[in-house]
């Protein structure tokens, strides 16, 4: 990871004509929260399919598979949060107390992953070709959300910028890391897009409930 | 009051072919209205046709018949695994079902993690399962293996804890599904004491096996499934006796 961001802060910075000190914390922040969702929704696509001999065998809450999912990417997280402490040592870069607004952000962030796996775990258990679907797409999504290239690079009225809910879940985190504030459209947008999420994935996890065990053999 | 109840339960589950797993397909079939790839891609399988069966404490129940009459899947229905998909069934007790004695061991933890790691999945508390170790310590014998990773161990030294393990939490009705075979020899026999032990302990039984006389020695009710659905079902005598006329 950190020899990863090292080389990567290298070539970028200089293609995007950026100073180290700006560019290298940007990547690094957005870069792990990447990781944390990229790795996560990938793999979410294989939860059941890998607890099926539990599913199949003693009757657990369907939810306890979700959450041991999310808090292995999540120490996996913490893990990679220390590069980002190096980093902003290593800069001398202080965002100060508005780092602090990072912390509800990684809450929304894990509640919209939480209805995220749920939901491509369920498609993917019962529609076995949706699995490399799924990482082709997160491999895209990679390159239209600002993470290895700066937002103003694209003009800030884009449109490709405002309609990917990505673009979101990294503001309101990497913003207050690298020191910056969150627009209020922002926690709006995450907090609306949760309750959406939550909702849809509730209508679909109650009708495919029943047959989750007929599904992951 | 311990009490397992299935009132009219019908299960039917599908079956998918390659096709029906595929997204692409469903997706096309749903735009052509099934001209393009036309398949019949999942069939319905009814593999339990309206089962009544209330046991109450002191029920020992047999399940016989063919291999595919619907027997693990009547216990799965039971451990409520599988939802039944017509009918009620309705549980009071704590429930415990052996399919798979090896399910849930983590190769890389040791033993004692994995006595942790088996008795919260079966819904102990951490505290109800650091009482059990001592009883397991002493049955499994394995002594100071336990510390030590399961992947280090024989496939008997495995059995010996994963059964051990097993057979030391008591659980009101008892689902199995073929009684176990433990081990070399002498541990066989400490193996069949405890799991009669263990048997006995519990409220309600149901036990499939192709093994007549066992069922005999365990059971005081019979059922016989013929295709999912019932064929006869009372004492084990009686039962026993129809299905086996010779």
């Amino acid at each position: 990871m950190l020899i990863f961001i090292i080389a990567m802060g290298a070539v970028f910075s200089r293609l995007f004509k950026e100073s180290l000190a700006d560019y290298v914390p940007f990547f690094t922040s957005g870069f792990l929260t990447w990781m944390f969702i990229s790795t996560g929704i990938t793999e979410g696509a294989l939860i059941f399919k890998e607890s099926e001999s539990f599913i199949k065998q003693v009757r657990l809450p369907f939810n306890l598979y979700i959450f041991k999912h999310l808090t292995r990417h999540g120490i996996y997280l913490a893990h990679n949060f220390v590069v980002y402490i190096l980093v902003m040592l290593y800069f001398r870069e202080n965002p100060g107390w508005t780092a602090l607004w990072a912390i509800p952000g990684f809450i929304l962030l894990f509640i919209n992953m939480y209805w995220i796996c749920l939901l491509v775990t369920l498609l993917s258990t019962r529609y076995r070709d949706t699995i490399p679907m799924i990482s082709s797409f997160v491999q895209i999504a990679f390159f239209v959300t600002p993470i290895s290239w700066m937002p103003k690079l694209m003009g800030a009225h884009s449109w490709i910028l405002k309609v990917n809910p990505l673009v979101y879940f990294l503001g309101a985190i990497r913003n207050p890391l690298t020191g910056a504030h969150v627009t209020l459209h922002t926690w709006l947008f995450n907090i609306g897009f949760a309750c959406i999420g939550l909702f849809v994935t509730f209508i679909v996890f109650a009708y495919s409930r029943s047959r989750i065990a007929f599904w992951v053999d | 009051m311990t009490r397992l109840l299935l009132d009219n339960v019908s299960l039917t589950y599908p079956v998918y072919g390659a096709n029906g797993r595929s997204f692409k397909s469903g997706v096309i079939n749903m735009a052509t209205g099934g001209r393009l790839a036309k398949s019949h891609s999942s069939i319905m399988v009814e593999a339990l046709k309206n089962i009544d069966l209330d046991l109450k404490p002191g029920d020992r129940l047999g399940l016989i018949g063919h291999n595919g009459a619907g027997k693990t899947t009547l216990l799965k229905v039971l451990a409520q695994i599988y939802e039944p998909s017509q009918g009620r069934i309705s549980v009071e007790g704590h429930s415990n079902c052996l399919f798979d004695m090896m399910m849930g061991m983590d190769q890389e933890s040791s033993g004692y993690e994995n006595i942790v790691l088996r008795g919260l999945i079966l819904g102990l508390s951490r505290r109800e399962v650091r009482g059990l170790i001592p009883d397991i310590e002493e049955f499994s014998e394995l002594g100071d293996f336990l510390k030590m990773p399961i992947k280090t161990y024989s496939s008997g030294m495995m059995i010996r804890l994963a059964f051990a393990i097993i057979t030391s939490i008591p659980s009101e009705i008892l689902l199995l599904d073929e009684i176990m075979n433990v081990g070399d020899a002498r541990f066989m026999e400490k193996a069949k004491t405890r799991m009669k032990d263990f048997i006995h302990q519990a409220d309600i039984l149901v036990l499939s096996t192709h093994e007549a006389d066992l069922m005999q020695e365990f059971c005081n009710k019979a059922l016989w499934l013929e295709h999912g659905s019932v064929k006869a079902l009372g004492s084990i005598d009686q039962v026993l006796k129809e299905y086996n006329p010779s």
